[in-house]
């Protein structure tokens, strides 16, 4: 019954009262009989919408008048909100279960650092415990230094790699955060330790197969050595088979060497020994090194700063002459390359530079792969054992540093080893 | 009892924000100590003299942050007049503190014999009795420490129960470091840098039961050093 029809209704029954009233001559009197019946009428209904209220998901009860409009109305309100809310707990519930099913280790964390929710994979990988963590700062529990810097410095561009003490076993655990809404954090952590014992692994065996394949391969290049040393004793055509192989096998041994080299400059990667260079000494020691192998090179040196770096000379030292001697090889004879050392902004550049071949664009990417070939007529005619600038990466990695490689296809090269500067 | 942030409910909100600085400090401090240890075990295990200079640097560091807290510890006593509770959690820092940069000192000892043994080769124990306890120990510290975050009474008894193993097996490491000297007299210079180290990885056990002990006192208000964890009964702890 709509609000006008309850109302008019209401002003009928008074009149008609006070006109029943009228007739035996008490309107006031019956008027105010009626509207105490009204009003009373009204209090009790007020009441049972009060009992109603108390356990609303039940039923309304009958009313007359606007009354039962208005519960009906209340009723559909209610239980239409129950059910969006029920639907939106299942959402919840839904995304929580998805989250909860990852066989990552996912953390969400708040503005304060403090865990709000975890599960279940993640908690024999940190050592947490779910739900009475929740609540209580994340670096508290995760102790290892090396995760709180990463996570403190809120710079999360890159992932962090570390060694976990904290779980049931030490792992490494590759962690990966995401901010968002207001310095809300989403951690995701993965045990990464086979892949890292897989390429720990893989450098063991390079370095244990090289070293093996030398010692069979000197005692062939040695004999090949002798018997070459008295070529009258065999007919031509031998002699020219055995000079081939006495190449190859040199060429054989500079590839272990290199390989053998690379492999000690990754696992030295954390722990080389780190002395002042002396840049200058160790331009000069390597320009006397290629005067002597190459005599035909010309070797310019432009030394602008004294400033030293922190590194370890040997290594340092392979990737310098690793890059001047690729210089001389692809320049034509006699062009100058030129060793440069200079301070640019912040950071130290060590150059080669050469007016050489130069490089296409498209191979620069690559450039660095192990056994990576520009054209395969270009160094097998040269000898390289295309390992050269893989080593020099490394020894940048190494050394804090970095490689920028520019060049030009028909006007030359620059390979450029950026260290920061000693502030 | 002590609640999980149960100092979260001053009418100072600076206050609060203080105490759980402090608490956090100290957990990042632990965090370095827990750090220093593994890495000395590591070197000693290893023989790798090339880590003594990190763990160095990083037990100056170390130091500085005892002193920090130390001072940050009398800054809130002086301003604050903690009672109760907080004054409970301002003197459980002071002393785990302590305890926590003596465990780093004593990380240190370890590299230092590490140096040493690199030098002069390898004990024909082969380490398996540093290996064991050391394994031990670094549980147990971990175990305090998180005992302190959790305010976990159940872990921190734990601990403390369980540096009675460590006890017993630093025992009979020594007996069989002994044979190995009465063995072969060449030893004794060796086995004499492992008891050294062996030495050092059981004080720190001590350490860590000790934070142990101090997580009790705050929760509970007990004091339980001195052995007199057994003569209390299950009922007194409550747990």
């Amino acid at each position: 019954m709509t609000w006008f029809t309850a109302t008019s209704r209401t002003l009928l029954l008074i009149i008609v009262s006070a006109s029943v009233g009228a007739l035996y001559g008490y309107p006031q009197e019956a008027v105010i009989l009626v509207l105490f019946g009204i009003s009373g009428f009204s209090f009790y209904q007020i009441r049972r919408v009060q009992l109603w209220l108390q356990t609303p998901e039940k039923m309304p009860p009958d009313a007359y008048g606007a009354w039962g409009d208005i519960l009906s109305r209340m009723y559909f309100l209610q239980r239409n909100s129950l059910e969006a809310q029920a639907q939106l707990q299942d959402t919840v519930e839904y995304l929580q279960d998805s989250f909860a099913a990852m066989r990552d280790g996912v953390v969400m964390v708040d503005a304060n650092g403090c865990i709000k929710w975890l599960n279940r994979s993640l908690e024999p990988l940190l050592g947490l415990r779910s739900p009475e963590d929740t609540g209580q700062p994340l670096t508290n529990l995760v102790r290892a230094p090396e995760f709180n810097r990463y996570f403190l410095a809120m710079d999360y561009s890159t992932p962090l790699q570390y060694l976990a003490i904290g779980g049931d076993k030490p792992l490494y655990l590759r962690v990966e955060v995401t901010p968002f809404g207001k310095a809300e954090r989403l951690l995701f952590v993965r045990d990464v330790s086979s892949a890292v014992l897989m390429e720990k692994m893989r450098r063991e065996f390079v370095a244990n197969v090289s070293h093996e394949l030398r010692t069979p391969l000197t005692v062939i290049s040695g004999y090949l050595g002798t018997l070459l040393m008295d070529t009258k004793a065999f007919p031509e055509r031998y002699v020219k088979a055995l000079t081939q192989m006495g190449q190859q096998a040199e060429r054989m041994e500079s590839l272990l060497k290199d390989l053998l080299w690379l492999s000690r400059i990754e696992s030295e990667q954390y722990n080389s020994a780190h002395d002042a260079i002396d840049v200058q000494g160790l331009f000069h020691e390597l320009r006397d090194d290629l005067a002597e192998s190459h005599p035909n090179s010309v070797l310019v040196l432009e030394i602008s700063t004294d400033e030293t770096i922190c590194g370890d000379y040997r290594q340092l030292y392979s990737a310098v002459s690793n890059l001047a001697i690729n210089a001389i090889k692809y320049s034509p004879e006699g062009n100058p390359v030129t060793l440069s050392w200079t301070l640019q902004g912040d950071g130290l550049c060590m150059q080669v530079r050469d007016r050489g071949l130069g490089i296409d664009s498209s191979h620069i990417p690559r450039l660095t792969e192990r056994f990576y070939r520009v054209d395969d007529g270009r160094s097998s005619a040269t000898g390289g054992t295309g390992l050269g600038l893989a080593i020099v990466k490394h020894v940048a990695a190494a050394n804090d540093g970095q490689l920028k490689i520019e060049s030009k296809l028909g006007e030359g090269s620059t390979f450029t080893l950026i260290f920061p500067a000693r502030g | 009892m002590l609640k999980q942030e149960g100092y979260g409910q001053h009418i100072s909100g600076q206050f609060n924000t203080e105490l759980e600085s402090l608490r956090n400090q100290l957990l990042a401090m632990g965090g370095q100590v827990e750090q220093q240890l593994t890495t000395a075990l590591d070197a000693l295990l290893k023989l790798d003299s090339g880590v003594a200079e990190s763990i160095v640097r990083n037990d100056a560091e170390i130091n500085q942050m005892e002193m920090t807290i130390d001072d940050e510890c009398a800054t809130i006593i002086a301003r604050r007049q903690p009672t109760a509770s907080d004054l409970r959690l301002v003197i459980t820092i002071i002393k785990v503190n302590r305890d926590l940069e003596r465990i780093g000192d004593e990380a240190a000892k370890v590299a230092r014999q590490a140096v040493q043994l690199s030098e002069g080769g390898m004990s024909p124990s082969s380490f398996v009795e540093i290996r064991h306890i050391g394994t031990l120990v670094g549980v147990l510290l971990r175990q305090s420490l998180d005992a302190f975050a959790r305010l976990d009474v159940t872990k921190a008894i734990e601990v403390v129960r369980g540096d009675a193993e460590v006890d017993k097996a630093y025992g009979s490491a020594m007996r069989s470091l002994v044979t190995f000297m009465v063995e072969d007299p060449r030893n004794i210079g060796a086995i004499l840098n492992e008891m050294w180290a062996l030495r050092s990885l059981e004080r720190i056990g001590d350490h860590a039961c000790n934070i142990a002990e101090h997580v009790v006192y705050l929760v509970k208000g007990l004091d339980v050093r001195h052995g007199r964890l057994s003569e209390l009964g299950e009922e007194a702890l409550d747990i």
